[in-house]
């Protein structure tokens, strides 16, 4: 690996103070300095911050119609039109009324200014969800706009083989007579998406990932669909879009946001396991935004979280989930948990669960109405052993099974919920190796995250009931 | 030092980065245990810095003696013109390896490493040879829940 690094920090701080002394031009120095590699012939963006309108009111509810938003390369002529005369509309205002913030470079400077150095939403989990509601109140402008609040932006499904290249609608006039046109593109009109941006391999991996941490990052870091496909294909149609400050001066980054937005709704749908984040520190991500008659408007992630029955839209069936591991019924495994309050797993069982595992197949370990602490919000870790729950190793050491989540409902520690908490834990390989690998029956234990070891309390499991399910997964004869 | 020299300076100090290494950037990583079993296998490439807010895909593919390069995958970089042409600092960056590692798998046998090439390319993967980049950490980890 090279040394550039300290060279460059080294360098960075007072080239930077010395390039706005002498005024020179990025693409100017980037062509001298770094062998023709230049930005596009656009001068840097105005990104402006979204003005300061005073307090925002908080948004409440939307009553509208559900109704679906739809593959961009399939919509009908009369939709089409829909489309471009509410775009049109949108940019007229550019001109016609400047400071309109429902105006299209309004819009795109919205981007633009949650995406630079202190209000940064990507790369961590701010990133699914800003976006959702970005496209949500640029959606309802949109709709204000064309007189009809049932419109719904549709979405670029490259995840579809056969629309890979920009839809049609998009390029069709490949000229500004077309308002969802932009003619910084790099990708033409007859390019398509790499295979290797957002084929199977890449769609299966992100609707895969077994956490949330995992599909859309955390408080500090991003999730693995962020890179590719969403990055990947900013970077392929290139031109505007290839840049956080001008990628939403393109019609089409709506139509890709909107479908990496169904990428996690389809993500959601994936696996009951498959859930979002329940930290506070989530849910309560606020942010501002102009709504269809200008008024200032603040959301919070909690308010976006289920776009069908909260933002009053749905999308289309996922070609991709139908493409998952194609899982044969689950068949329930009882356990004689409720005499013994302890798991036997060994011989027969444990030797059929392993080797559906290995095939490909799923294998859960069920607690039902599982009794926890309730006196405060808590994570708590599920072990196989009390010795692996004292030792309290985390993800991926051995004995660790899973996570049993407490939120409380709210700061006066009341817990409303009168609900039986049923816990269902996927388990791996190494978690079936670890319940099958303790001398006599399992003796599951739980032990809060995140203490000392010397206040650690290991914590017997007391559930109603304990049981195993398996799914075989369904293979093509040969 | 007055302007002009030290914009001279500056200039030959980016000149040698540029060719401060030759050729595509290769690593030899560990193969995480079990990756065969592993429901996710991911690279993890840390502490990656850019020269300039160029957009870019970060191309990884699998290097076997005798045979063509494998794509494993890759991530997109989405351009940021606020840091014009200096350093630019990347978060660490994740690419789902696990289909392409797993058609592999007889190939790389009882390997407990292998090498993966890195390369910058376009939005029509034609290579950007002239980018300069690092990372300082490169490596294949099992994800998932197990």
């Amino acid at each position: 690996m090279s040394n550039l690094d300290d060279r460059m920090r080294a360098i960075m701080p007072s080239r930077r103070s010395f390039l706005h002394r002498i005024g020179l031009s990025v693409g100017a120095l980037g062509a001298g300095l770094f062998g023709g590699l230049t930005l596009p012939e656009s001068v840097l963006a105005v990104c402006e911050p979204p003005g300061n309108p005073g307090t925002a009111k908080p948004w409440r509810k939307d009553c509208r119609m559900i109704l679906p938003r739809r593959p961009a390369s399939t919509l009908s002529a009369s939709e089409i039109t829909q489309l471009k005369d509410a775009y049109k509309a949108m940019r007229a205002l550019d001109t016609s009324a400047p400071n309109d913030p429902r105006g299209f470079l309004r819009q795109a400077n919205v981007h633009c200014w949650y995406c630079g150095e202190g209000t940064q939403v990507h790369f961590t989990w701010q990133f699914f969800v800003w976006h959702r509601a970005y496209l949500y109140f640029h959606e309802r402008i949109l709709g204000k706009l064309i007189g009809d609040m049932n419109f719904r932006l549709p979405y670029w499904d490259w995840d579809t083989p056969s629309h890979r290249k920009l839809p049609g609608a998009y390029t069709d006039p490949n000229d500004n007579s077309n308002p969802l046109w932009n003619g910084s593109r790099v990708m033409d009109p007859t390019d398509e998406i790499p295979e290797e941006d957002v084929g199977e391999d890449v769609m299966e991996a992100a609707l895969t990932a077994d956490t949330f941490t995992e599909f859309g990052g955390t408080a500090s870091g991003s999730g693995i669909p962020e890179g590719t496909p969403h990055g990947a294909v900013h970077v392929d149609v290139g031109g505007d879009m290839g840049f956080f400050d001008s990628a939403g001066k393109d019609p089409v980054f709506y139509a890709h946001h909107a479908n990496v937005d169904k990428m996690w709704s389809d993500w959601n749908k994936a696996s009951s396991i498959h859930t979002n984040p329940t930290a506070t520190a989530f849910l309560n991500l606020t942010w501002n935004f102009y709504d269809e008659n200008k008024v200032w408007r603040s959301i919070k992630a909690s308010q976006v979280l289920t776009h069908d029955t909260q933002l009053r839209y749905t999308y289309g069936p996922s070609k991709f989930l139908e493409q998952l591991p194609c899982l044969l019924d689950w068949f329930p495994i009882k356990t004689d948990w409720r005499i013994s309050q302890t798991l036997k797993f060994a011989g027969q069982t444990r030797a059929k669960m392993m080797k559906v595992v290995e095939q490909g197949g799923r294998a859960r370990l069920h607690l039902n109405e599982l009794a926890v602490p309730t006196d405060k919000s808590a994570v708590y870790r599920l072990y196989a052993t009390p010795e692996a729950a004292k030792a309290d190793e985390g993800p991926g050491s051995k004995g660790y099974l899973g996570t049993v989540p407490v939120v409380l409902n709210d700061r006066e520690r009341r817990h409303l919920s009168k609900n039986a908490r049923n816990i269902a834990v996927r388990l791996s390989t190494a978690k079936l190796e670890a319940l099958s690998g303790t001398v006599g029956p399992v003796r599951l234990a739980l032990v809060e995250r995140g203490v000392k070891p010397e206040a650690r309390k290991v914590i017997p499991v007391r559930a109603k009931d304990v049981s195993l399910s398996l799914a075989e997964v369904e293979r093509e004869e040969r | 030092m007055g302007r002009i020299s030290w914009l001279t300076s500056v200039m030959i100090l980016a000149a040698l980065t540029v060719h401060a290494e030759e050729g595509p950037h290769r690593f030899s990583v560990d193969l995480p245990t079990g990756w065969q079993q592993a429901s996710h296998v991911r690279l993890v490439l840390e502490g990656m810095t850019v020269a300039g807010g160029l957009p870019f895909k970060l191309q990884a593919a699998a290097i076997i003696e005798g045979a063509e390069p494998v794509i494993l995958g890759s991530a997109g970089i989405v351009g940021d013109r606020s840091v014009g042409s200096a350093p630019r600092r990347l978060p660490t960056l994740l690419i789902d390896v696990t289909r392409p590692l797993g058609s592999l798998a007889d190939r790389l046998g009882t390997q407990t490493a292998m090498t993966i090439r890195l390369d910058p390319v376009d939005g029509r993967n034609a290579p950007l040879k002239e980018l300069d980049w690092s990372v300082q950490s490169v490596r294949l980890e099992r994800g998932g829940r197990n």
